[in-house]
């Protein structure tokens, strides 16, 4: 039983120690932040592409984000944005919603995380791994 | 006080024997309890007046395990091997189960992840589209709690005796990915599910404890094997007659009668008659021990010539051959098991793993303070990818090897943990007679007086000795049938009680005897009373032979050593093994022997019951000690010593005892044995290092750990750009690896390569030849 309580004891300090700093050692500017404002984004797998449209993607800090993913390909992608824990699955020629608060500023890539091969798109090799893009939060209000 | 060595059934890993120990341990009056999970037994020392045997039976079954008490009657031989052979069934029924379940996930999955196929995860059923996850939750939830139940169990039952095997690790790591599976799925849409990671992780370990099954020995059967050897039956005089009753009938002072070849049925004291007896079985001595009227008798020797009555002193479990037994019983319930390297590993692993996953979860969660839901998905990654797949076949693949590569070579092992314990052995006892020395007596010299023909001498002397029925004249026999072929006859034999033979051969009378005869019939041996001494000093049994009333020779006769008793002993000495011999012969005897095979430390006239306990006093000492032995008085210390190596032509009850068994009846083969055993030692520790590896490396990964350094300000860090620029065409998808954390692509990757490399690796081991057979070819 001792040895239970050593690791009892071990993850409650972390834990603890995890919300002091949390709560109390968190700088104001890094705090989540949240609004409550809405934004709705669509992000469209193209078609053969490998390429998420719009690849790039701003909105403010705090923002509640409605995320419409679209996949235009009749095989299946993924969505993931782990930052703010999104993981989805976007199935061929299907539409899914989801939605996060986007509560810290910075830029957070976002990645198909399903394989799905590769091809040629204008002469252009593409893969699976092209298949990035990036969220910008701005942090307007905090400036 | 009671003390009592009982079988428990129900045991299904090595934690329940903790289990029980532990908690019976605390029970008032309960002064010593031992349970041996291998060996079925429960060692217990209890106070009758605090707490009675039922009530201990009671604790035991409230655990779930089954106290086989004295009254009720333990399974037979047979029994016992069903058993097992369905213990080995079932294990190979699991685990194609769960290969037949697993199979279509993983082949699916490593396809598409190792080769970035692009797919639709949905077939066609009936003209509906069904998601392939539903199949894959449908096929992988009996995998994780039918088919791989007794690994739910067994965790459970460590983590009650605050231990941490790899069950333990098993059950944290499939658990993680089974339920992130089916929970994502169900309610999350979640893009990567790690149903495969689960589903293949429980078939390979499956197949592990499949393969280690096989590989083990037939549990020990030593006790059943020593009762075979009891008589039957027994003559007693009652009543002014014979009567022919069973063994169990015998009371004390009964008068037992003992014909030619038959077995002595209990101890008792001779009152009328002489023999020789065979006590082989019991003191492991080789040459038949002359009794008369006042010697002692053991039960389950064998009389030889005479026909005698004796006493019955000690009848039932009083008997000596009952006391083997109990010490048997006793050594190998007390037995310290050994802990698997995996279970090792798994001890301080599954903390660890733990306290890393509440790390990496406070880290996200609360120092990048991230959304809840960020630090749940790479706190389960680490507990997915943490438990490593090949895992579960490092022991068994490289003990399958060992075993199989020993088998070549004579040398059946016994599991796993005898390779084990082989590998530490620092000490190395040796029984005498039958072990280092053939066990039965050979002419070694033949010395006649100036004038006398060798050949003439041994023609003579051997076709005496054909009169006779002694070991020791089997042996002049043996070497005149060798030497020359055919023998003259012999007339007019008579057998001298106590002193020797007599005979016409060839028309001259011979007399072959010991000093005893020289002095009643007054001969005169004085000729060769030098080299007499001499021989006689080398601890052979030396008798004279006279032709016609004048000294003609001496033959010496002697226990030779085994052919390569000498260079192994010299190659064990080299490889740093403290040495001892231990006999139940005379110091001087057990000294020659020793000088001649180059042993220092020689224990002579220990007494079949004390084998034991200076085997308990070598490693009382420290040393880890390993029992080489034949006879059954050698099998309580062979079941004592941490490794009991059985020679082959040994008696069954040795052989069912010794966890190596040395086929091949060559002593060299103890060093092979010894260097095989850390050669596959080494193995599982190289395996072990190749299957957690890929994982330890995945495991920040999949904590997102990596992030710190390969992102900067939430983009790829210029290294990181620039490293991937002289990756060319991969480049874009190491990129994409260093920003995410785990994804299915690593898990597979690390269940692959692990897998692989485990495999190869033990394979090495079949490269291996014993450094003494080089030398041979």
């Amino acid at each position: 039983m001792n040895k239970y309580f050593v690791l009892v004891i071990i993850i409650l300090l972390i834990v603890t120690g995890g919300l002091f700093y949390r709560f109390k050692l968190l700088p104001a500017d890094q705090r989540p932040v949240n609004t409550g404002q809405t934004k709705e984004i669509t992000i469209v797998a193209k078609k053969n592409e490998w390429r998420f449209v719009p690849g790039d993607v701003t909105i403010e800090r705090g923002d509640r984000v409605l995320l419409t993913l679209v996949n235009e390909d009749d095989y299946d992608h993924g969505f993931g944005l782990e930052d703010f824990g999104i993981s989805q699955k976007m199935p061929a020629l299907a539409t899914v919603k989801t939605e996060f608060v986007a509560t810290q500023a910075g830029s957070f890539t976002f990645f198909c995380s399903v394989p799905c091969g590769e091809g040629d798109v204008n002469g252009e090799h593409r893969d699976h791994y092209d298949m990035t893009g990036v969220i910008q939060v701005i942090d307007s209000a905090g400036q | 006080m009671t003390k009592l060595v009982l079988k428990v059934k129900g045991m299904h890993c090595a934690s329940c024997a903790v289990l029980i120990d532990k908690l019976v341990g605390k029970q008032p009056g309960v002064m010593a309890i031992n349970t041996s999970y291998g060996a079925e037994k429960v060692a217990l020392e209890f106070d009758e007046a605090k707490i009675q045997l039922p009530q201990v039976d009671k604790f035991i079954n409230q655990l779930g395990y089954d106290l086989i008490r004295p009254d009720e009657e333990s399974g037979t031989l047979e029994e016992e091997e069903q058993k097992e052979a369905k213990q080995i069934r079932m294990a190979f029924r699991r685990f194609m189960a769960s290969l037949g379940l697993s199979l279509p996930i993983i082949v699916y999955y490593m396809l598409i992840h190792m080769f970035n196929l692009p797919h639709t995860h949905a077939i066609k059923l009936f003209g509906h589209v069904v998601d392939l996850n539903y199949i894959y939750w449908i096929l992988s939830t009996p995998i994780q709690f039918v088919i791989a139940w007794p690994f739910y169990r067994n965790a459970f039952t460590a983590l009650r005796v605050g231990a941490a095997n790899m069950d333990v690790l098993v059950v944290l790591g499939t658990s993680a990915a089974y339920f992130y599976s089916a929970i994502g799925f169900l309610f999350y849409n979640i893009d990567h599910p790690f149903w495969e990671s689960s589903a293949a992780l429980l078939t390979f370990i499956l197949l592990g404890r499949y393969v280690e099954a096989r590989a083990k020995g037939r549990a020990s059967t030593a006790i059943k094997e020593l009762l075979k050897l009891e008589a039957k039956e027994a003559h007693v005089w009652r009543n002014n007659e014979e009567v022919t009753v069973p063994l169990n009938e015998i009371r004390v002072d009964d008068i037992v009668i003992v014909r030619p070849g038959e077995k002595i049925p209990v101890d008792g004291i001779i009152v009328e008659g002489r023999s020789h007896i065979d006590e082989k079985v019991v003191t492991g001595e080789s040459f038949p021990v002359g009794k008369s009227v006042g010697d002692e008798v053991i039960g389950a020797t064998v009389n030889q010539d005479g026909l005698f009555k004796f006493r019955a002193v000690k009848v039932g479990k009083d008997t000596l051959l009952y006391q083997i037994v109990k010490m048997v019983e006793e050594a190998q319930s007390t037995k310290a098991p050994i802990q698997a390297l995996v279970d090792k590993i798994s001890e301080f692993f599954v903390p660890v793993v733990v306290v890393l996953s509440v790390i990496v979860f406070a880290g996200w969660v609360f120092g990048a303070a991230l959304p809840f839901s960020a630090g749940l998905m790479r706190m389960i990654a680490v507990l997915v990818i943490s438990c490593p797949c090949a895992m579960g076949l490092a022991t068994p693949t490289a003990l399958v090897v060992g075993i199989g590569r020993a088998t070549k070579f004579g040398i059946i092992l016994k599991g796993g943990e005898a390779l084990e314990k082989a590998y530490r052995v620092n000490t190395i006892a040796f029984d005498k007679t039958g072990t280092l020395t053939e066990g039965k007596p050979v002419v070694t010299d033949m010395v006649p007086v100036p004038g006398m023909d060798y050949k003439e001498m041994l023609s003579l002397a051997a076709a005496l000795e054909t009169g006779s029925e002694h070991p020791l004249a089997r042996a002049v026999v043996e070497k005149g049938k060798t030497e020359l072929g055919h023998l003259p006859e012999v007339m007019d034999f008579r057998a001298l009680q106590g002193m020797g033979i007599e005979g016409t051969v060839m028309g001259r009378r011979a007399v072959i005897g010991n000093p005893t005869i020289v002095k009643n019939l007054n001969l005169d041996a004085s000729q060769l009373s030098a080299q007499y001494e001499e021989l006689q000093n080398q601890a052979k049994t030396v008798v004279y032979m006279f032709l016609d009333g004048q000294l003609a020779g001496i033959i010496a006769m002697a226990d030779t050593l085994k052919p390569n008793a000498v260079s192994a002993i010299a190659e064990l000495k080299k490889m740093g093994k403290e040495i001892i011999m231990i006999t139940g012969d005379n110091q001087k005897t057990a000294e020659a022997i020793g000088r001649q095979v180059g042993i220092d430390r020689v224990l002579a006239q220990v007494l079949p019951q004390d084998k034991e306990k200076v085997i308990a006093g070598l490693q009382a000492e420290g040393k880890v000690v390993a029992m080489v032995g034949d006879g059954i008085n050698d099998s309580p210390a062979l079941a004592k010593a941490d490794l009991g190596i059985a020679i082959g032509s040994g008696t069954d009850v040795a052989i069912e005892t010794g966890e190596v068994i040395l086929v091949k009846d060559d002593l060299r083969d103890v060093v092979t044995a010894i260097q095989l055993s850390g050669k596959t030692i080494k193995k599982v520790w190289q395996n072990l290092f190749w299957a957690f590896i890929y994982n330890l490396v995945a495991i920040p990964i999949a904590g997102g750990i990596h992030l710190l350094i390969t992102r900067s300000g939430g983009l790829p860090a210029t290294w990181v750009v620039n490293l991937a620029s002289y990756f060319g065409s991969i480049g874009p998808a190491f990129i994409n690896f260093s920003q995410s954390s785990l994804r299915p692509e690593i898990a597979g990757f690390a269940m692959a390569f692990s897998s692989v490399s485990v495999v190869l690796n033990s394979l090495l081991l079949k490269r291996y030849v014993p450094p003494i057979e080089k030398q041979v070819a």
